[in-house]
C-alpha cells in the first residue's frame, strides 16, 4: 500500500523554482535514498513533505490529500524528521527530555515514556548521555541524539537528511543497524556511499530540483 | 549611490526604494539631524507645517511603498496617541496637537531619509561622521544577529511541531516554550562563542573592513543644496 505520494510537486523560493514536477511515492515499509549535487533541492523537498514549505501540486499520505496546516499538523504525529543541522533540532535542556518530548506530547503516560526513553537510549548507547545539556554534546553525539528523538515518537515514515555525517564507526555502524531493523518507512538523503552500498535500497537522485531514478 | 547587496535589502524597510536610497548615507544622515533638530525646536504649527511639503516631497520619490509608509507611521503614532491624550487631560490640547505633529513629521524624515540605506550602509556612514567604532559594531552585531535569533525560535517550533508538537493552553505547550526561551539563550551565548572564535581566526582585529566605499556624487550635492536652501527660507520666513 501507498503511504507517501507526491505528485507534479513544484516549490518556488524567493522567485526561483527550486523544485519542478517532482512525482515520488513510497510504499508501506519501503526504503529509499536520495542523492544528488548540493543546492539540488533535497533538503527542500524534505520540508515540503512536512509542510514547512509553501508548494503546489498534491502530496497524500495513505491516500488522503494534504492541503492544510492542520492535515500537516495530524501528519506530523506520524511522520518523523531528523534535520541536516542537528543544531537546529535539538531544544531540550537535557538529552533524556530531548527523547521524551514527542511520547509526552503525544499525551502517552509517565511510565510508558520512561520505557520509550530507556530503550532508545540502550538502543543507541547513548545512555551515558541521559542528562547531558544537548548544547554540550559533541557533533556526532548531537547528530545520534537527533535521530534517537524522532525515533522516540515511533512514526510510520522518518525522514533523514544525512544522518550519517560525522559519525565514528561504531555509532555508524548503530544507525545502519537501525536503519535495517525498523519497520518505519525510510527516506534517507545522503551522499555516503558507503551507506548505499551497504544497504543496497532504491537510489533517486536529486538534480536541479528534478528527482529521476 | 547604491552598495547594498541583495541580502542586506531586506534589512530595512525602504531600502532601495526610489531616489533617496542611490543618495550617499552621510549625506542623509546630516540633512536629517539638522531637519529633524529644526523640527523638534518648533514652537507653534505653523513651523511644523513649514517643513511638511519637504517631507512630502521626499515621500514623492517613495511613493510605491505607500502602504508600508503608512503602517509604520501608524504604528507611531499610536504610541503617540497616549502622550497626545495626557497632554488633553492636563489642560493643554494644543501641546499634545504640536508632539503629534511635529513627531510624525520627524519620524517621516526618518523612514525616507534613513530606512531607504541598508544598515550596513548607515553604520558605515555614521562611522564616517566619527561616531566610535565600538558603539557601531555592537549595534551592527545586534542587528545581524536579530535576525539569527528570529530563525533560531523558528527552527525550534519547525522541530517540536514535526515532532507532533501543537500549541494549545497546556502545562506541555508551556513547558515547551520554555525550552524555546532556555535553548535560545544557552544557543545565543554558545553561537556568541562561536562566533568571535570565527572572527578572530580570520584575522578579526576590532573594525570591519569595508570593500566598497562611498563617493559623494552629483546627485548627492544637488539634494544636499536644495533642502539646505530649503530649511534656510523655511526658517527664515518661519523661525525667526
Ligand atoms: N529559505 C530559502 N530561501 C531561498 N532559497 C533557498 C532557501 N533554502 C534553500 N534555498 C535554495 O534552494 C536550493 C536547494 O536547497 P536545498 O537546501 O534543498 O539543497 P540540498 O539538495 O539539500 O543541498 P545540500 O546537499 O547542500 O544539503 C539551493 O539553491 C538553495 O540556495
Ligand atoms: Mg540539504
Amino acid at each position: 500500500m501507498e503511504i507517501l505520494s507526491v505528485e507534479n510537486l513544484r516549490v518556488k523560493l524567493e522567485n526561483r523554482e527550486v523544485l519542478r514536477r517532482v512525482n515520488f511515492s513510497l510504499k508501506d515499509g519501503e526504503k529509499v535514498f536520495i542523492t544528488g549535487p548540493n543546492g539540488a533541492g533535497k533538503t527542500t523537498f524534505l520540508e515540503t513533505l512536512m509542510g514547512f514549505v509553501p508548494f503546489e501540486g498534491k502530496i497524500s499520505f495513505k491516500g488522503n490529500e494534504l492541503k492544510s496546516e492542520d492535515d500537516f499538523s495530524v501528519l506530523r504525529g506520524r511522520m518523523g524528521y531528523v534535520f541536516q543541522n542537528p543544531d537546529d533540532q535539538l531544544f531540550a535542556p537535557t538529552v533524556e527530555e530531548e527523547l521524551a518530548f514527542a511520547p509526552l506530547v503525544k499525551g502517552l503516560k509517565r511510565e510508558q515514556v520512561k520505557e520509550i526513553v530507556e530503550r532508545t537510549l540502550k538502543e543507541f548507547e547513548i545512555e551515558h548521555l541521559r542528562e547531558k545539556p544537548t548544547y554540550k554534546l559533541s557533533g556526532g553525539e548531537k547528530r545520534i541524539v537527533s535521530v534517537a528523538c524522532v525515533v522516540t515518537m515511533d512514526p510510520e515514515v522518518i525522514l533523514l537528511d544525512e544522518p550519517t555525517t560525522g559519525l565514528d564507526r561504531n555509532k555508524w555502524e548503530k544507525l545502519v543497524e537501525f536503519f535495517e531493523r525498523t519497520g518505519s518507512s525510510l527516506i534517507i538523503v545522503t551522499h555516503d556511499t558507503k551507506l548505499m552500498k551497504r544497504l543496497g535500497w532504491k537510489r533517486l537522485v536529486m538534480e536541479n530540483g528534478e528527482l529521476r531514478e | 549611490m547604491d552598495t547594498a547587496t541583495e541580502g542586506e535589502k531586506v534589512e530595512t524597510p525602504l531600502n532601495g526604494e526610489g531616489l533617496l536610497s542611490r543618495l550617499d548615507p552621510r549625506v542623509k544622515i546630516v540633512l536629517f539631524l539638522v531637519l529633524a533638530w529644526t523640527v523638534a525646536l518648533a514652537g507653534n504649527l505653523l513651523q511644523v507645517f513649514a517643513f511638511l511639503p519637504l517631507a512630502l516631497l521626499f515621500y514623492a520619490t517613495a511613493y510605491r511603498k505607500t502602504a508600508t509608509i503608512l503602517k509604520l507611521l501608524l504604528f507611531a503614532d499610536f504610541f503617540l496617541l497616549f502622550v497626545v491624550l495626557t497632554q488633553l487631560f492636563l489642560g493643554s490640547p494644543y501641546e499634545g496637537v504640536l508632539i503629534f505633529f511635529k513627531s510624525t513629521v520627524i519620524v517621516l524624515f526618518s523612514l525616507l531619509l534613513l530606512t531607504t540605506s541598508s544598515v550596513f550602509d548607515l553604520l558605515h556612514a555614521l562611522h564616517h561622521l566619527k561616531v566610535p567604532n565600538k558603539l557601531l559594531q555592537i549595534t551592527f552585531f545586534f542587528y545581524r544577529y536579530l535576525f539569527t535569533v528570529k530563525d533560531q525560535l523558528q527552527l525550534a517550533e519547525k522541530s517540536a511541531k514535526s515532532r507532533g508538537f501543537i500549541p494549545k493552553t497546556s502545562i506541555q505547550t508551556y513547558k515547551t516554550y520554555a525550552y524555546f526561551m532556555g535553548n535560545l539563550l544557552l544557543k545565543s551565548y554558545f553561537k556568541s562563542e562561536n562566533v568571535y572564535k570565527a572572527l578572530i581566526s580570520r584575522g578579526f582585529k576590532g573594525y570591519f573592513p569595508v570593500f566598497r566605499h562611498f563617493e559623494l556624487g552629483k546627485l548627492d550635492v544637488i539634494f544636499a543644496l536644495f533642502t539646505i536652501i530649503y530649511w534656510g527660507v523655511a526658517v527664515w520666513r518661519f523661525y525667526l
